[in-house]
């Protein structure tokens, strides 16, 4: 579902009223240079995969099934909050990975995104601040999930943890690393 | 269907074809401000001035559904007689072109706002019922202009984001004239609700047609060719017989035709292939996930139908069941809203003792013409309906002639003058002394003593002649009824 709305929402990059524009011999030809040359490899995968699973002929195979399977993952929450006020999770199964380093696989690169989509999918209000560090002195964050409109639970709750936390940053050069 | 001489039929050698056709009319929703955006829609304006972030898709912008705008489609749901959706949803039609800034279209697929309903058509032969199949809410694009420069191509974002509902009839319609009479009826009923001004030279009303054809008495529905955004009733007529006669020949050489989407040269006067099914738009139609389904309340609708107007059906039966009039002169007079209304201010400022027929056959007959030769719509009539319902009263109580009304009525075009006026300065009062004109034709008579004699021995044609005379010499004045009766009496 997540690619298929980016692929939508990405279509107004198309170099006609802003952003980025290459030349091209007609309007096709500058669409496809400017949307080849403007986004990433990434982009342009999530925008392949958004199209395709939206295609006739697809669409109830992948995109329909996936609202499905939203609807599970939203009642699943629904439940647990019958029992608690918020859920805690990590931010990402790991800390950040390299620049480029899990360019060709980007299944496990999707991974990552693992605790944070489905409180998309669901459409609940999370917050993510940071919280420890792994073995490499690397940041870990952990995620505040609330119930639906339910903001200020979770600002209250992170912020109390925020100074119980009192996190210090140990890295000063990674974005060079 | 009834089998009558006003059939429309294409011809051949040993078969008889019969014409299916449906509609998708796009009907620009009257309102002040786009579907999702507070942009203005005024039609006319310079190019790009009524464009918002949202309108030109500047990132991070979001819509929101103007409540007005699903009032109207709701209103003109019920003036099709169709049943409303409480539930709706709108989804999202992706295609890139240079005029539609998103890059997708905010329609509605699979759960439009409006479902089936039906309307009525007045044809010569009778009344004629064509179904509804849906109507939706969606953005319009908007305008490429590719005349201005022979390299470049403009694009003018006003109409971006304008309410549309497009209104898709079932394969209802027979015949060049019924797709007329569909066109003028829906027009007229949303000019009655106020949800659509129906002018066509301004794009407010367009549509696509659906054309296909079947043997006569077949049952199964032929392979259609959709014609795109023909936008007028004359060329809408002219690209279906034309497309009917094209499938007709293809199947009588024993080709197939082919699904596609065909555009109407209006200069050839012929449709040429646009694309086909193969190269159809995959939309990937999905809900728009910045806009949740569209949910109204019964009150909400119920409060909606207490704010509908007279509608031309209803009109039309109360015009024939309180004024007399006959079924083709109601028609008449409710086909346009502001006809309608014309004529219901005449018949309001004559008073009580009024003359209906006579006001009917001065709004169609001299009011039109006029209207006719000036090129001028009745809402901007040079003749205000209290000065020609004066003008009716004044031939009803005898003051003048009808004649002499035609020259007063000439007289009033300049200005809207008063017509009452206009008889007591230029002294048009008709003569309705009997002694006056006793002495006139006895006159008359002894001038023409001759011609007397001769009606006498039993000319009758020659009493024309006196009447004529009478006139003549009275300048027009003189009351026609009291000069037969005078006339009867003294030859």
């Amino acid at each position: 579902m997540a690619p298929a709305e980016a692929s939508s929402n990405l279509a107004r990059y198309d170099g006609v009223k802003y952003g980025f524009r290459a030349k091209g011999e007609n309007l096709i030809d500058m669409y496809e240079k400017t949307r080849s040359e403007g986004f990433g490899a990434e982009v342009q995968r999530r925008i392949m995969i958004g199209t395709y699973v939206l295609s006739s002929g697809y669409y109830d195979a992948y995109y329909l099934k996936a609202q499905k399977v939203r609807k599970l993952i939203k009642d699943d929450f629904d439940e647990a909050y019958k029992k608690v006020d918020a859920i805690l999770t990590p931010s990402t199964p790991s800390s950040a990975f390299k620049i480029g380093e899990k360019k060709d696989d980007p299944v496990s690169m999707y991974l990552n995104d693992i605790f944070t989509v489905p409180v998309n999918l669901a459409g609940l209000p999370g917050i993510s601040i940071p919280a420890g560090h792994d073995v490499k002195g690397y940041p870990l964050g952990l995620q505040i999930i609330g119930k639906a409109f339910d903001e200020q639970n979770i600002l209250n709750i992170a912020y109390a943890m925020e100074e119980k936390i009192n996190f210090k940053n140990k890295i000063t050069d990674w974005w060079i690393k | 269907m009834s089998k009558n001489k006003s059939e429309y039929l294409i011809n051949r050698k040993d078969n008889q074809y019969e014409v299916v056709i449906g509609l998708e009319v796009h009907a620009q929703v009257t309102s002040e401000s786009k579907l999702f955006s507070t942009s203005a829609t005024k039609f006319g304006a310079e190019p790009n001035t009524q464009v918002s972030l949202v309108d030109a898709a500047f990132p991070g912008m979001l819509p929101v559904i103007n409540e007005f705008c699903v009032k109207q489609a709701i209103k003109t749901g019920i003036g099709l007689n169709a049943k409303i959706n409480k539930r709706s949803v709108f989804d999202r039609k992706n295609y890139f072109y240079a005029d539609l800034p998103q890059g997708y279209q905010i329609s509605q697929f699979k759960d439009p706002i409006v479902g089936e309903g039906k309307v009525i058509l007045d044809m010569p032969e009778g009344q004629k019922e064509v179904g509804i199949e849906r109507l939706h809410l969606e953005q319009d694009a908007g305008k490429s202009i590719h005349d201005l420069d022979p390299q470049n191509t403009f694009v003018d974002l006003n109409r971006s984001g304008v309410a549309l509902m497009e209104i898709v009839s079932k394969p209802d319609l027979r015949s060049p004239d019924e797709v007329s009479a569909y066109i003028k009826k829906l027009r007229s009923i949303m000019r009655y609700l106020g949800t659509c001004d129906g002018n066509m030279q301004e794009g407010s009303l367009r549509a696509d047609v659906n054309v296909s054809v079947r043997l006569k008495d077949s049952k199964d529905l032929g392979t259609r060719c959709e014609i795109k955004n023909v936008n007028s009733i004359k060329f809408m007529q002219m690209a279906i017989e034309y497309e009917a006669n094209r499938q007709v020949d293809l199947i009588e050489e024993g080709k197939s035709i082919d699904q596609e989407t065909r555009l109407f040269d209006t200069k050839k006067n012929e449709t040429r292939s646009m694309r086909s099914k193969e190269d159809a738009h995959d939309y990937r139609y999905f809900p728009d996930p910045d806009l949740l389904p569209l949910e109204v309340s019964d009150e909400f609708i119920n409060e909606l139908k207490t704010k509908i107007p007279e509608l031309p059906d209803e009109k039309k039966k109360r015009f024939i069941d309180e004024f007399k009039l006959s079924p083709y002169e109601a028609t008449i007079l409710v086909s346009d809203i502001d006809t309608a209304k014309y004529f219901e201010d005449v018949v309001s400022k004559m008073g009580k003792n009024k003359d209906i027929k006579l006001a009917v056959n001065w709004i169609t007959g001299e009011l039109f013409a006029l209207l006719n030769n000036k090129n001028l719509e009745i809402s901007k009539s040079p003749i205000s309906a209290k000065n020609l319902a004066i003008l009716i009263n004044l031939i009803k109580n005898g003051t003048i002639s009808g004649k002499i009304a035609k020259t007063v009525f000439e007289l009033m075009i300049d200005g809207d003058k008063d017509p009452q006026k206009i008889v007591e300065e230029k002294g048009l009062k008709q003569q309705s002394d009997p002694k006056a004109l006793e002495a006139l034709i006895d006159k008359i008579i002894n001038d023409n003593r001759e011609k007397a004699i001769e009606y006498k021995q039993g000319k009758e044609k020659l009493f024309g002649f006196f009447v004529g005379q009478a006139m003549k010499v009275s300048g027009g004045k003189a009351n026609p009824q009291l000069i037969n009766e005078i006339l009867k009496k003294k030859l």
